[in-house]
């Protein structure tokens, strides 16, 4: 038995060859119970026969297969696709055996339905009055919208579907328009995505012999997603399960998509359950999320998630350093430990680098652990958004802003962004063509020298105007004026460790991309296309633990998520602590982001000093995250046990940490 | 084949038994239809082999066996664009007729899934697929690709069907060739030969092997001891042990390999004749040799059946062997179709053997013939034959006449006068004996039953003439004949001799009187002095012509005088040489081949 799983859920996995009827609940892991009883019935019962999955979306299907990639043949041994992939293939197939000698084009985009539709209304005298009842082009659309959706809902109910096509229809009219339109389209040789059903029924039902040859070929039967069930797909599923060894309907009848397009969660409820005499089986618990993770995400949010649901602990842990270097260390060795470890209790199968990731706020904290990951010989990438092309400084932006100038002076948006970033609204362009009169434009009329290094910005763009090549040479310029800069107010500081990161990071590409050109060959506008596809960025691509900033991972999960860097002026960012307000939500927005990227394991850490690039002799104290404050109090609210935290016992080394919880 | 592998096997349960093909080779629109058997005749370059490797192709044969020569050249010089192999395969049941559908074995492998089985009209089960081979004028390559077929359409139009869904390789319908050129030395020699990929796969329980291994020893000790010169070398190199301690644990010497993994790499096969003595394959002949191929290919067919069979699988192997009878003896040849009949699956055979393909169900000869550039397809429709007729057909063509089927055409008539006198004048006409144009004169006896030939002969398409006397009663026989296959005399394949008369009478009629004489006279030779023979030149001489057709048409002369008369006939000098009626048959047949020129 699978460690990983719940009894219930490797009880349906093993069952016997009956037909079961999973009610669950989001997050209760009912695709894994479906994936695992495939696996299950594949590769330890070894059966025979094919395995016929149906899903609602391409996206479903293919995460199941993805999921199965391992089982030997699978694509030999399962159908696994959508309903309407799945119908589709079947009048390829069969479609001859009901007339249709060849598979008829089918009307995917809404637009040429329509335009179907009006071409049948004009077409016929009588009902071409109809449409003349709406007078403007809009009120015309409106109705031939709301017309094509009626049809749609008699495509997707046998009851609907059987009155109009045999004439008893309340609305007379109503069925003159249908079978108008559906005579149009079989004129016409095509069909509408809803036909594509119809059709699969009507092969099946029709002709015996087809349908047993399908009874034959696949004896167990999935659908995923069985609350969204209509009438037509669940005839469909009820034809094709007839005599199959075993059926498998997993849904969840809180996220049904109530009424809209005919489906119904009673289809799965009751009339499966009644045809097959299914055995109803509910799956309650959530295995989304450990409650370790939902506690720390609750903490910035209080009751944003049901926590009493939760499967599984998982485990959550604050980690103070003393300095970024440990911080870097920390992190390495618990991934290697990890790694080494291979298995943990709250997570399913082995733990592999791809499913672990490092988030912190901006992608200059990763330096020491890349150092520190590299010399330790763990494989990772780097995901930052944007192909890694987005610079994250003030001065970066504005650099990178004037060598898209440079490349195209043409390119108002760019200018118009860089006159907003120099704050001067209200320049207006010079008709100059040259790129250089209109950079000295936006930074020369700027009132007064805010902003730290606009003269070496021009001389930095002049350079690279005349000759591409001496872009190290600007480089050395921008860094030497940052290096000037005051660092004594609140801010200054991390503003030129950003901007000197930014530098070095242009340095590194620009490296890259010299090495794979020829001198004459280059040009600025070649290298800051590579930068923007990723080409010549160190790290972009690749296997291994994913070091990311948190807005490269909206959407994505990972069982074990590091969130590191979480100090004042960092996460938050200092322009945000300076902006406050809504830039400040925006940011505790990404925390909470950050935090429930993870699926199981958590830990969070901040360094309690830092070396700034310009002085490794001293180093600067550090105020921990506000987020990490909000946490920590929303923790310990609830009271919860001492164990769901690990603690500074086994890492002895690192005295400094956080309080443990109550 | 050996009897006791073939009880294990178990029916296959499926059948290919449709295939048609566009453009391959010579092959450039046909429809054949398969049995278990199927025994390809014919000329040589008649498309037998472009058949066996199209349907090979279709059935899984690697892309890279196509060659740019494979396209069909059109009348124009220009190759053909596309190959199409179209493939139908139906379920079988256990008595050999196609039944509704398949067995759930099938189902649950190659066939199931895809949709790739249909239905027809009947409910009946089939897999129908296309191979289209079209040239990838970027990669100078060929492309294939194969696509189920939803339906199998009159032959008519079977080009125009659409295809559907890919159809991949197929892993339990294995498709195998075994062509002509086969020679089981290399077979053992190479890993890929059917005994090579059986030769590295002998696996040995881990049980069994240390007790082997030390009886190797044992054994390899007894050759030791047995032997004074191993005894002396193991003697002298021990001292090695004296003076080198870190040599090791001794010196052995061992005649035969003591691990059995070195052991399994040098399986020999021998064949012993039988005197007793056993010769290493490379001092038989070539039949042995090409024989032992074919059967370390069954071997490998029925071990690959009993894996298959151990792991529930289903299996059917569609072997395609090229000459089975090359380099064996006559009544080694004969016995060849009864091992094929034994074999497993389908077997689809090209021979040149007479003896062969007399030993064969009439039902399973398909003759390829080429019109003009084409190769067409026929066989005989055996359901239309009653019992009696298709047992004349096997007595009087196949058993003995066999070669008939590889013939451009054929000569029938009805005695043995005409058998010994036209090839002679066949031979005049052409410079070259009959059979090297593939020509064959055949008596079909006395009774006049040319109907067995005929329908044969009709439905092969092998073009024929009759050669008959004129006397009414001859008339009535051909004409009987004719009507089985709903014919008549006026046939313009049939001549008969003018005005009532048997050869001798035409030849008296058409002034050949003098020529006659001279072969009476040759007739009673030899002479002992020539005097003698002036007598008797003398006396035939003064015979009155109702002497002479008097003499002609006593029985027991007839037929002995024919190669005199002919001979005297054809010395006879240019526009006589050949008498008309016989320069009107062998116009026909010029014509007839220059129609459809024989292939040298």
């Amino acid at each position: 038995m699978n460690p990983n799983l719940s009894p219930a859920q490797q009880g349906i996995i093993e069952a016997e060859d009956a037909h079961y009827l999973v009610v669950a609940s989001a997050g209760s892991g009912k695709t894994r119970v479906l994936t695992e009883r495939a696996r299950y019935l594949l590769e330890v019962r070894n059966i025979k026969s094919r395995v016929l999955a149906l899903t609602f979306t391409n996206k479903a299907a293919e995460e199941m297969r993805q999921r199965l990639r391992a089982v030997a043949d699978l694509s030999e041994r399962t159908y696994i696709g959508t309903i309407h992939s799945f119908c589709q293939s079947l009048i390829e197939a069969h479609g001859n055996a009901i007339g249709y000698s060849r598979m008829p084009a089918i009307l995917e985009r809404e637009s040429d339905r329509i335009a179907m539709l009006e071409e049948a209304f004009i077409q016929s005298a009588e009902l071409s009055s109809y449409l003349r009842r709406h007078q403007t082009p809009k009120d015309k659309r409106a109705f031939l919208y709301g017309v094509l959706e009626k049809i749609s809902l008699c495509k997707r109910d046998w009851r609907k579907f059987g009155a109009i096509s045999e004439g008893e229809w309340d609305s007379a009219e109503e069925t003159q328009i249908f079978l108008e339109y559906q005579r149009h389209l079989s004129s016409q040789g095509v069909i509408d995505f809803d036909d594509i059903l119809l059709l699969a029924y009507r092969i099946l039902s029709e002709r015996p012999a087809i349908a047993a040859i399908y009874h034959r070929t696949y004896r167990y039967l999935f659908v995923d997603e069985a609350q969204d069930l209509n009438s037509v797909q669940y005839a469909l599923v009820r034809i094709l399960a007839e005599g199959a060894a075993s059926i498998l309907l997993v849904g969840d009848p809180n996220q049904a998509i109530y009424g809209f397009n005919g489906s119904s969660k009673d289809f799965m409820l009751e009339d499966f359950v009644r045809d097959f005499s299914a055995r109803r089986v509910d799956l309650r618990e959530n295995y989304r999320s450990s409650r370790a993770v939902i506690r720390a995400a609750n903490g910035l949010y209080p009751d944003s998630i049901d926590c009493d649901s939760a499967a599984l602990e998982g485990e959550f842990d604050i980690v103070t350093c003393a300095d970024e270097a440990e911080e870097a260390r920390w992190v390495q060795e618990k991934i290697a430990s990890l790694l080494a470890a291979g298995t943990h209790q709250d997570i399913e199968g082995s733990i592999t680098p791809d499913r672990i990731a490092v988030l912190a706020r901006n992608r200059y904290v990763f330096g020491p652990l890349q150092q520190s990951l590299e010399a330790n010989g763990i494989e990772y990438h780097l995901r930052l958004p944007g192909g890694g092309s987005t610079l994250e400084s003030d001065l970066g932006r504005l650099f990178d802003l004037g060598i898209r100038i440079l490349v195209n002076p043409k390119n108002r948006l760019h200018y118009d962004e860089l006159t907003r970033r120099l704050n001067v609204p209200g320049i207006a362009p010079t008709d100059s063509e040259d790129p250089l009169v209109l950079l000295k434009t936006a930074c020369g009329s700027t009132p007064e020298s805010g902003h730290l290094v606009n003269e070496p910005l021009i001389e930095a763009w002049s350079l690279l105007h005349s000759d591409v090549n001496r872009f190290t040479r600007a480089l050395d310029l921008l860094e030497a004026s940052v290096n000037q800069c005051e660092i004594g107010a609140e801010g200054q500081a991390e503003a030129r460790a950003l901007a000197l990161a930014d530098l070095g990071f242009l340095r590194a590409v620009w490296g890259n991309y010299t090495r794979r050109s020829l001198k004459d060959g280059r040009s600025l506008g070649q290298f800051r296309n590579q930068m923007a596809t990723g080409e010549t960025v160190p790290n972009i691509e690749g296997r291994g633990v994913t070091l990311a900033t948190v807005h490269a991972v909206k959407g994505l999960e990972y069982d074990i998520v590091f969130i590191i860097g979480l100090v004042e002026g960092g996460f938050p960012d200092y322009r945000a602590v300076k902006a406050g307000a809504s830039a400040l939500t925006e940011e505790k927005n990404d925390a909470f982001v950050a935090v429930t990227r993870s699926k199981r394991l958590l830990y969070l850490t901040w360094p309690q000093s830092k070396f700034m690039p310009w002085d490794n002799e001293n180093r600067v104290a550090q105020r921990k995250s506000r987020f990490l404050g909000e946490i920590e109090n929303g923790v310990s609210i609830y009271q919860f046990a001492s164990t769901s935290f690990k603690v500074a016992e086994d890492t002895p080394e690192y005295p400094r940490r956080t309080q443990r919880p109550k | 084949m050996s009897a006791a592998i073939q009880t294990t096997l178990l029916r296959s349960g499926i059948r290919v038994d449709a295939v048609r093909i566009a453009n391959f080779r010579s092959l450039r629109n046909v429809e054949v239809e398969l049995g278990d058997i199927a025994l390809l005749v014919g000329m040589n370059n008649a498309g037998k082999t472009s058949f066996l490797k199209a349907l090979h192709v279709a059935l899984g044969a690697d892309r890279r066996t196509i060659l740019p020569d494979d396209f069909f050249v059109n009348r124009d010089g220009s190759a053909a664009d596309e190959i199409l192999i179209d493939v139908r395969i139906v379920p079988v049941g256990a008595n050999d007729q196609r039944t509704a559908s398949f067995h759930q074995t099938w189902i649950d492998n190659d066939l199931g899934g895809r949709g790739l089985i249909n239905v027809d009209s009947s409910d009946g089960e089939f897999v129908a697929f296309r191979t289209r081979i079209t040239r990838d004028a970027v990669k100078n390559d060929f492309l294939l690709e194969r696509r189920s077929l939803a339906v199998w359409p009159e032959f008519i139009s079977w080009q125009q069907s659409g295809s559907g869904s890919r159809v991949p390789r197929f892993e339990q319908l294995a498709s195998f060739f075994i062509d002509a050129q086969r020679d089981v030395i290399g077979d053992l020699r190479s890993r890929s030969s059917y005994m090579g990929r059986l030769l590295s796969k002998i696996e040995i329980p881990e049980t069994a092997i240390a007790d082997l291994e030390e009886r190797l020893r044992l054994l390899n000790d007894d050759i030791v001891s047995q032997s004074e010169v191993l005894s002396h070398i193991r003697t002298v190199l021990a001292g090695l042990n004296r003076t080198v301690p870190a040599f090791g644990e001794g010196v052995e010497i061992n005649p035969v390999s003591k691990k059995m993994r070195e052991l399994m790499k040098g399986v020999g096969v021998q064949f012993a004749d039988s005197d007793g003595s056993s010769f290493p394959l490379e001092s038989h002949g070539m039949g042995t040799r090409s024989w032992a191929s074919l059967l370390s290919f069954d071997a490998y067919i029925s071990w690959t059946a009993r894996l298959a069979q151990r792991e529930g699988l289903p299996f059917h192997p569609v072997l395609f062997l090229e000459e089975p009878e090359a380099h064996l003896h006559p009544n080694a040849q004969r016995s060849v179709y009864g091992q094929l009949v034994q074999g497993s699956g389908q077997r689809i055979v090209s021979t040149h053997s007479p003896y062969v393909a007399g030993q064969a169900e009439l039902g399973t000869l398909l003759h390829f013939a080429k019109n003009g550039a084409e190769t067409r397809v026929r066989r005989i429709p055996v359901g239309d034959l009653g019992d009696d007729d298709q047992r004349k057909i096997r007595r009087e063509i196949m058993r003995t006449r066999g070669e008939l089927l590889f013939a451009s055409a054929v000569v029938l008539f009805e005695g043995e006068t005409e058998e010994q006198a036209l090839p002679m004048f066949a031979r005049h006409h052409w410079g070259q004996y009959p059979f090297e144009r593939g020509v064959a004169f055949v008596g079909v006896g006395g009774d006049g039953n040319y109907a067995p030939f005929l329908r044969v002969f009709d439905a092969m398409e092998i073009p024929w003439f009759i050669f008959s006397d004129g006397e009414p009663n001859a008339q009535a026989k051909v004409s009987r004949s004719l009507a089985t296959i709903s014919l008549k005399l006026s046939d313009s394949r049939v001549c008969l001799l003018p005005n009532n008369q048997a050869i001798e009478g035409y030849l008296m009629d058409a002034g050949y009187e003098a020529e006659l004489k001279k072969a009476v006279v040759e007739y009673h030779g030899p002479y002992d002095t020539p005097e003698d023979r002036e007598r008797k030149t003398t006396s035939v001489q003064e015979w009155q012509e109702a002497e002479l057709r008097r003499f002609l048409g006593v029985g027991r002369h007839k037929t002995r005088m024919a190669p005199h008369w002919a001979a005297a006939i054809l010395t006879s000098g240019a526009p006589r040489a050949i008498p008309p009626a016989i320069r009107d048959l062998l116009a026909r047949i010029d014509q007839c081949l220059n129609n459809n020129p024989p292939q040298s």
